[in-house]
């Protein structure tokens, strides 16, 4: 019993000297030490070949929790840094040093890319983003239509942390369709693809000093890592479409005079391709998708059944409209931004060694037809508009 | 004198002890030593002319408190009464509750100086014997001068003093020390306190209260599951705002990140030399609050809630999450009052773990305290004996009492059926109008 104890009272002291004379904690890092990331941005230098980072963080000396006080007029919520540098390496050391803090990556909203930067191409500078654990390969990357410090230094009325807002943005666009937030992995797996077309999302800040808003201006189209063209947000509409799994999303239809809104609750898109005979593929699309309806101007002479028969043809056709103007924009581009290189590749795999040599050529040769079945189950709470009402009378 | 002793006169001693008196316990006395102790211990003697020696017949008295509500464990619905100070009083509790042959109550006494009356209460047939034969043993080998509370038998054999977990129970209240006895385990009546103890005991035990029985199932089911997160609360919480803050920042949300950077920003103290203030300033509380008397404890606790709550944090000594931390920590623990000390002692631990390594230590942490747990035992039954099998049905949980047939098993040997039919309640047994059985 005696030695037991005396073994016990040794292992105890031994691991309290452990605890006090080895804790260096070596990789604590007190919350307060942190420059907590919202957003970073990369841009072309103005010395050539060089890049320049422009990081945002929180500014957590404003505001102080618990104090009562808020921000105020000319509140610094935000801390913008800037850095000039050969790489990305150097610019985040450069960044560091000149702060009395640590860079947190872990909290980091967004990455943006200036559209200069994005038209020579960006592959180089994504190495350090993804070999660091820190940075993660989730956050949302977009294109900024200017300089992407722009986006980080925009005031803005709605949230004072843009690389917060832009986050929170991508996060709820992700909501309606998962193509709306490009994530840097996304981008990358479409790269390593090789003859897809990745696509990121491009914003664009507005507004005079004070009042400044960032709106999404459509979709940035790459070849490899190269910027090449855009999607305007109309023609976005159709590669979202045509990618399916889209939820409460809506869409205006119209046959020239009369005029509805309808809300997609779900849309689910199959797709399939097929090897045509002269060595062209074939691309159906399948949509199948239930819509309800939001808003009618005019239809006053139909009455209700007829009226959902006749609006779920107009949807149909507004569909297929959208995919196909957008199908056309990419085959102008040249860029396979649907994917479907992916799906040959995988359903013809011997085939595709051989087709991949002149995928441009089949791309622009791709027969596309798109069959879409829409239902409409109801009308929400009125059935007949007022204006169709008088018309009863 | 003894020579002078005759065959007839002894006799007339023992007709009266056996034939006259009427009381609980007589004893022939031939010294004069033996009856002095008798008187002085507030017997009464009694000497018969012409006979050698006397009789000692028991007729001790003395101030009792009487039975009243405890002030630990009290209860909305269920019994108020609670033991007292005097052994007979506290058996009679008991031997009222379980009006049961097999009722075996063992006398003993311990203490070479206090000579203090110790009973042994168990269902005969019910508790393992084994567990019987082993506190029989070790109570009997006790070689200590006093015994002025169970705390000290409990101390003398237990089986894991260096524990921080209790291996024996204790309760004041006469239906729960019986609920324990029928299920199979033995109590410890000892003279002079209300406390009883109960063995062998389970972790589960901890977390199991009277009222948990006598309210419906349901509710009492989610109060048991209530208990164990509090406790889980009262141990990591610290913890693991420590490892949050000092070590794993990407495990909070970005906007929560802000609120605690900001107020963290300007506290002169790491996290957790914040945490150790805080906590140890909460036992310092918590025991001025004990042991004051009434009025004073509450102004105790005004002071305590003004000066650590608020003037703390706006004099920014301590950041306001860390004391909304300590809180619930605090708050939690009160849940489980059989493992407040424990959990006490494992919170310090745990914070330090994780100021040392963050949650990888606080994952050590909580797998050294499983470990731990599952290494213990109570008189050769697991501590963590109730989560298996069948007796799980009265540990995370409370399920009905009447499906609850068995006893548990870890406990119980011999007669373990509690019922032997199962009643549905959902559709009562009605005989039809004609009388008839169906």
């Amino acid at each position: 019993m005696h030695a037991h104890l005396k073994r016990m009272v040794t292992i105890f002291l031994l691991l309290s000297m452990l605890i006090v004379f080895l804790t260096g904690c070596w990789d604590s890092r007190t919350i307060e030490d942190q420059l907590i990331l919202t957003g970073i941005a990369l841009d072309v230098a103005d010395d050539p070949g060089k890049i320049s980072v422009t990081a945002q963080a929180a500014n957590i000396q404003q505001g102080k929790a618990g104090s009562g006080e808020t921000g105020g007029e000319g509140s610094n919520e935000s801390i913008v840094m800037k850095a000039t540098g050969d790489s990305l390496t150097a610019c985040l050391t450069e960044l560091d040093r000149d702060s009395s803090q640590k860079l947190l990556f872990h909290h980091n909203q967004i990455r943006l890319f200036g559209i200069e930067l994005a038209e020579q191409g960006i592959k180089k500078h994504l190495d350090l983003i993804m070999r660091d654990q820190k940075a993660r390969l989730e956050v949302p990357i977009a294109i900024v239509d200017g300089r992407g410090e722009e986006a980080l230094t925009a005031k803005l009325s709605e949230m004072p942390l843009s690389g917060l807002f832009l986050g929170n943005n991508f996060e709820a666009q992700s909501a309606i369709s998962p193509q709306y937030r490009v994530r840097l992995i996304d981008f990358v797996q479409r790269l390593l693809d090789g003859t897809a077309a990745p696509v990121i999302p491009i914003i664009k800040v507005t507004g005079e000093d004070d009042k400044q808003e960032i709106k999404m201006a459509g979709m940035a189209v790459f070849h490899d890592d190269q910027m090449i063209g855009r999607l305007t947000n109309e023609e976005t509409v159709g590669y979202i479409l045509s990618f399916g799994n889209v939820k409460k999303y809506n869409i205006v239809v119209s046959d020239g005079q009369n005029q509805a809104g309808l809300h997609i609750a779900t849309l689910d898109c199959k797709r399939e391709v097929t090897l045509r005979q002269d060595g062209g593929i074939q691309v159906s699309l399948t949509i199948t998708s239930v819509v309800s309806v939001s808003e009618l101007h005019g239809f006053k002479e139909m009455k209700p059944p007829e009226l959902l028969k006749y609006l779920e043809n107009l949807a149909q056709e507004e569909i297929k409209n959208e995919i196909t103007d957008c199908f056309s924009v990419a085959q102008t581009l040249d860029a396979d931004i649907f994917g479907f290189c992916t799906m040959v590749s995988k359903k013809y795999p011997k085939q595709w060694n051989e087709m991949k040599e002149r995928w441009s050529e089949v791309f622009s040769d791709i027969d596309l037809s798109i069959q879409v079945k829409v239902r409409i189950p109801e009308t929400g709470q009125i059935v007949q508009s007022l204006e169709m009402e008088e018309n009863m009378k | 004198m003894k020579s002078n002793r005759l065959p007839l006169e002894t006799d007339l001693l023992d007709v009266l002890e056996q034939e006259v008196l009427c009381a609980s316990c007589a004893k022939n006395a031939a010294s004069i030593p033996e009856l002095a102790t008798g008187c002085l211990s507030g017997d009464t003697v009694l000497l018969v002319d012409g006979c050698a020696g006397g009789l000692v017949i028991n007729s001790k008295g003395w101030e009792k408190r009487a039975v009243s509500e405890p002030q630990s464990e009290s209860v909305v619905r269920g019994p108020r009464e609670g033991f007292t100070e005097n052994l007979r009083t506290n058996t009679s509790l008991i031997r009222r509750k379980i009006r049961n042959g097999q009722l075996k109550v063992e006398q003993m006494t311990v203490g070479r100086k206090t000579q203090t009356g110790v009973c042994l209460m168990y269902l005969d047939g019910v508790a393992n014997p084994k567990v019987v034969e082993t506190i029989k043993y070790r109570v009997g080998k006790l070689d200590v001068e006093s015994v002025l509370e169970t705390g000290y038998i409990e101390e003398y054999i237990e089986d894991a003093p260096f524990s921080p977990f209790g291996t024996i129970g204790y309760s004041e209240k006469p239906d729960v020390v019986a609920a324990k006895i029928l299920e199979g385990r033995v109590a410890v009546v000892v003279d002079g306190t209300p406390f009883v103890l109960t063995a062998p005991m389970l972790f589960a035990e901890s977390f199991q209260t009277a009222e948990d029985y006598y309210a419906r199932s349901l509710y009492s089911s989610l109060i048991r599951i209530l208990r164990f997160i509090a406790f889980m609360i009262t141990v990591f919480a610290p913890a693991v705002y420590i490892a949050l803050v000092s070590f794993q920042h990407e495990l909070i949300p970005t906007t929560l990140l802000f609120s605690f950077a900001k107020a963290r920003e300007g506290t002169p103290f790491p996290a957790f030399i914040e945490a150790v203030i805080m906590v140890f300033a909460f036992e310092i509380l918590r025991e001025a609050g004990v042991r004051l008397p009434r009025p004073v404890g509450q102004a105790i606790s005004i002071v305590g809630a003004l000066i650590m709550g608020d003037a703390a944090v706006s004099a920014g000594i301590v950041g306001a999450p860390m004391v909304i931390v300590i809180a619930i920590t605090a708050v939690a623990g009160f849940l489980v009052p059989a493992l407040n000390d424990a959990g006490s002692m494992l919170r310090i631990v745990m914070m330090v773990m994780a100021a040392f390594i963050g949650f990888y230590g606080v994952a050590f942490g909580f797998l050294g305290m499983l470990v731990h747990l599952a290494t213990l035992e109570s008189f050769g039954v697991p501590y963590l004996g109730d989560f298996d099998g069948d007796d799980t049905k009265d540990t995370w949980i409370r399920m009905p009492l009447w499906s609850m047939t068995k006893r548990p098993k870890s406990i119980a040997r011999g007669d373990t059926t509690r019922g032997q039919r199962f009643i549905p309640p959902l559709r009562p047994h009605v005989p039809d109008e004609e009388g008839e059985e169906p």
